[in-house]
């Protein structure tokens, strides 16, 4: 649990101050020192859906502050219903993050054990 | 070795998804970046609410400033002097609106494609081909030239500047993270661009060329009688009881008569000619507080962020309140606690075609006066995002750039193009009119600020305090021989060239006129006699003839009366055409469906309401009938010029048997005016049914004639659709659907009680995540105007107030 805390905590930091995309960076290095050798599709799994659980509570968060303005118009833009567009970018980090763990997971198996 | 390859292609597959997920093609967004929580365009926090940035203007004022936002988010800037005020307006405005000033200038300035692609590029050569970049960097010397439209435009932009620089990218606007670009450094020549863009919005529309067709192809009495120099019949902005006492020094008309032969090109994107205004104003006579009330609505494209920008600039010397354009410093139409002024696009020609003639295959020079003069030559690059650069160059010659090129010699050796004469090229500081009248005092002061205003002519209307109300036709006008421009010019020829401008004193004006009220509506500036050229067409006379059918007929007027009147939508033109049409139309082979819209169509009251089914039959009925007219005499009005309404109008209603009714194609028979309303009358019906369904019932004017209001960029779910307005090209309300009043105020000019009213089709914010990006549009919908915040000090009321920032003078 411990180490799932501190992904939460690094993913959230470096999103707030780095580009989007070192939500990559850091699901690889996460993989690279905790992923288990027989779990690394589990464990990949886990971080993407860890990754899409903080960017759906982000997006949620600033889209309530702007009293749901964002989705709304978002989702006229893209011809979709709201939640699509929650669902578009939960779908988007999950992929995102589990493919860089699986990323960390086999380049630790294969370079560093 | 297997797991090695595997871990190798899954990271590759990571890499390249993120750098795609980051990157973008052609017009699909950097997806991953755009939706990112945290930095793309979930964050919105700023552009929602700008206010709490006001204090990084703390370092950059010198004396003490109160910046109050009222409750719809119209900013008044409370200055202890000019330099700090327009520094505020650039700030504020920026806050609002940097998307649409940065996508407006690029517009002007051919940089659309660098951020649109490939779907911009159109505009981009146009632009460039027009040389929009001489009359912005000639303005932009002419703003120079006076230190206090300097000193106004440096300041804007040190505002605009302060704005931008504080801005971190996840705080960009919307537009700008969805395409994927940052916002630049702003500048006065950016402003300048801005400028020459509303300039051809209002002046660039030419039917010199469609003209120079119609004149080729139609018999020379007919051309004389269907195009006369000076309408038949209509309305004046100048009444008729004024009287002239100078004697114009006109040009000599060539003895010769040119005629051009330009049938084969396809005409650039011209702006709409309808562009217009509607401005009247009653004096304090005729006045239910006795003193002047002054209306004005300004009609252009509608679109999201609003064209126009409220805002109330104080200081020392000046208290204004009124819309600007924003990018420009100052208020271009508004109201102070002295004056009013109020602006309608004057239709004075300044926009001319002259037919070169190269004097070479290389295309280096061109024949002017017998001799071989160089054709300056220069490159334009053009940035396609995703795309192929396109390196453009554009010629020019003395007359100004070459706009159209013909491969085949129209005469002589070489090719021929046609070169554009255009007044928005000149350096002028239209910026310094607008600066001045915000300071005027009375309607003399006014007068005095309109000797700057050059392009385009613009009908000022000025009201004062002190009970005084005129209409000044104003802008420089080229002096010319009657009807010298009209059409396509031979530009190998000293003769045809502008000469000189009608001096000032020579522009026609009425001030406190006896009717007790000005009024104008785009129609024919001048009366017959004034002895000078300006034009040989301006609008259709109906919405000027309605405005002053409803001011005549009362004897006072109130600030409720004037709004009223803005959202009038009788359509006086039906009203005069409808009756002779019913009369004309045979009944008898018509079905028991067209019989019954017939009777619905003889209880119609006129009125372009959004239920009625009135309005869009008519106007697709006149449409046939016009083209049943004029078609086959000349071909698709696409292509030529059709006499103005009134001409037409004229013979229908005098010569039901005029020969110019007969179809040449029908060889067995002679058509009258009867058949061709029912013919007409039967391709309306039939084109109706076949785009509204069989039931006329449903042809309700709100589907017929759609009100919607596009995101500039028509970003689908950006704009609004289906707005509830009526309203028509040609009534008061000058509602087309996707063009109309976009701006609309009303002043009452009482001393130490100015009060007004203003609405436009959006709201203060170009934002579309903000809740005033479109907070306005009921107000504007209705006509029930938004009472302004307007005083000599700042705002009391803290339930009128949103925010209510102060800086005492500490560094």
């Amino acid at each position: 649990m411990a180490k799932w805390i501190l992904f939460v905590s690094v993913l959230i930091l470096s999103q707030w101050f780095l580009p989007w995309y070192f939500l990559c960076f850091v699901s690889l290095v996460f993989a690279l020192i905790f992923s288990q050798e027989k779990r690394a599709f589990l464990f990949g799994l886990k971080t993407g859906f860890t990754c899409a659980l903080v960017w759906v509570g982000m997006a949620l968060l600033k889209d309530a502050n702007a009293e749901f303005l964002i989705s709304k118009k978002l989702s006229s833009v893209l011809g979709v219903e709201s939640f699509m567009v929650f669902l578009g970018v939960g779908l988007l980090a999950l992929f995102v993050g589990m493919m860089a763990s699986f990323s960390g997971s086999y380049l630790k198996r294969a370079f560093l054990t | 070795m297997t797991s090695r390859l595997i871990a190798i292609v899954l990271t590759l597959i990571s890499l390249v998804t993120t750098l795609l997920l980051n990157s973008g093609f052609g017009n699909i967004p950097p997806v991953g970046k755009v939706l990112d929580p945290f930095s793309g365009i979930w964050e919105q926090r700023l552009n929602s609410n700008p206010w709490p940035r006001l204090d990084v203007l703390r370092n950059h004022l010198k004396s003490k400033m109160r910046i109050q936002i009222d409750d719809y988010d119209i900013p008044h800037i409370y200055a202890q002097n000019n330099e700090d005020l327009y520094t505020a307006q650039g700030f504020v405005t920026a806050a609002h609106r940097l998307w649409q000033m940065d996508f407006t200038y690029r517009v002007a300035a051919s940089r659309m494609s660098e951020v649109v692609g490939e779907k911009g590029l159109r505009f981009d050569r146009l632009f460039a081909n027009l040389d929009m970049d001489r009359g912005a960097k000639n303005s932009l010397n002419a703003f120079m030239e006076n230190p206090y439209s300097k000193m106004a435009i440096e300041s804007f932009t040190k505002g605009v500047n302060i704005y931008i620089k504080s801005l971190a990218p996840d705080e960009y606007p919307f537009e700008f993270k969805l395409l994927d670009y940052e916002p630049e450094e702003w500048s006065p020549l950016k402003t300048a661009y801005i400028l020459k863009l509303m300039a051809f919005r209002l002046s660039g529309y030419s039917s010199d060329i469609k003209l120079s067709r119609t004149q080729q192809k139609l018999d020379p009495d007919l051309f004389t009688r269907f195009f006369p120099l000076y309408p038949s019949e209509g309305d004046t902005i100048i009444p008729e009881d004024i009287q002239f006492d100078f004697k114009p020094d006109l040009p000599q008309k060539p003895t010769t008569q040119f005629q051009a032969d330009w049938n084969k090109i396809k005409p650039y994107p011209q702006p709409n000619p309808r562009n217009g205004s509607n401005n009247f104003a009653v004096q304090g006579e005729k006045s239910s507080t006795g003193y002047p009330i002054v209306a004005n609505d300004v009609h252009l494209a509608y679109h999201l962020p609003a064209l126009f920008y409220g805002i109330h600039l104080r200081s020392p010397n000046q208290n204004v309140m009124g819309g600007t354009i924003p990018g420009a410093p100052g208020i271009v139409i508004g109201f102070n606690d002295r004056i009013a002024w109020a602006v309608t696009n004057g239709r004075a020609d300044v926009m001319d075609f002259y037919q070169i003639q190269y004097a070479d295959e290389e295309k280096s020079a061109y024949v002017y006066e017998g001799e071989n003069w160089p054709i300056n030559v220069k490159e334009k690059l053009i940035k396609v995002k995703g795309g192929d650069d396109v390196l453009l160059k554009v010629r020019s010659t003395h007359h100004g750039p070459i706009l159209y090129e013909n491969s085949e010699p129209i005469s002589g050796r070489f090719a021929s193009g046609l070169a554009l004469k255009w007044l928005a090229h000149e350096g002028s500081n239209e910026i310094l009119t607008f600066l001045n009248l915000n300071r005027s005092a009375n309607i003399d002061d006014c007068r005095q600020a309109l000797r700057s205003y050059v392009c385009p002519q613009q009908n000022f209307i000025c009201g004062d305090i002190e009970k005084n109300l005129g209409i000044f036709p104003f802008g420089e006008i080229p002096v010319r021989w009657p009807g010298m421009g009209r059409t396509v010019m031979d530009g190998t020829k000293k003769v045809y060239d502008w000469k000189s401008f009608i001096p000032h004193e020579h522009k026609p004006y009425a001030l406190n006129h006896p009717s007790q009220f000005v009024s104008s509506a785009n129609q024919t500036t001048y009366p017959e006699h004034y002895p000078y050229y300006w034009n040989w067409r301006f609008d259709e006379p109906f919405r000027a003839l309605r405005i002053k059918s409803v001011l005549s007929s009362r004897k006072s007027h109130t600030p409720e009366d004037l709004k009223r009147l803005q959202m009038d939508r009788k359509m006086p033109f039906a009203e005069r055409l409808l009756p002779t049409l019913l009369e004309n139309l045979d009944g008898e082979r018509l079905t028991p469906t067209q019989k019954k819209l017939i009777v619905s169509m003889e209880s119609w009251d006129y009125e372009a309401r959004t239920q009625s089914i009135g309005p869009g039959f008519f106007n697709r009925w006149w449409k046939a009938l016009e083209s049943l007219i004029w078609e086959n005499k000349l071909g698709p009005k696409s292509d030529f010029e059709y006499p103005a309404i009134v001409e037409t109008l004229s013979m229908i209603e005098n010569e039901p048997e005029s020969p110019l009714y007969d179809d040449p194609k029908t060889q067995e028979k002679i058509e009258n005016l009867k058949d061709l309303v029912k013919n007409s009358f039967i391709t309306a019906f039939s084109e109706m049914t076949k785009e509204y369904g069989d039931d006329f019932r449903q042809w309700k004017f709100q589907v017929v004639q759609e009100t919607k209001i596009p995101h500039l960029t028509r970003i689908p779910g950006l704009g609004i659709r289906q707005v509830s307005m009526g309203g028509e090209d040609m009534s008061v309300l000058a509602n087309a659907g996707t063009h109309g009043p976009a701006w609309k105020q009303v002043v009452s000019l009482v001393p130490g009680k100015v009060e007004a009213w203003a609405g436009y089709p959006g709201g203060q914010s170009g934002h579309p995540f903000s809740k005033h990006y479109d907070s306005m549009m009921t107000e504007w919908a209705s006509g029930d105007l938004v009472k302004l915040n307007f005083s000599r000090d700042p705002i009391e009321d803290a339930e009128k107030l949103a925010v209510d920032w102060k800086y005492k003078g500490e560094k």
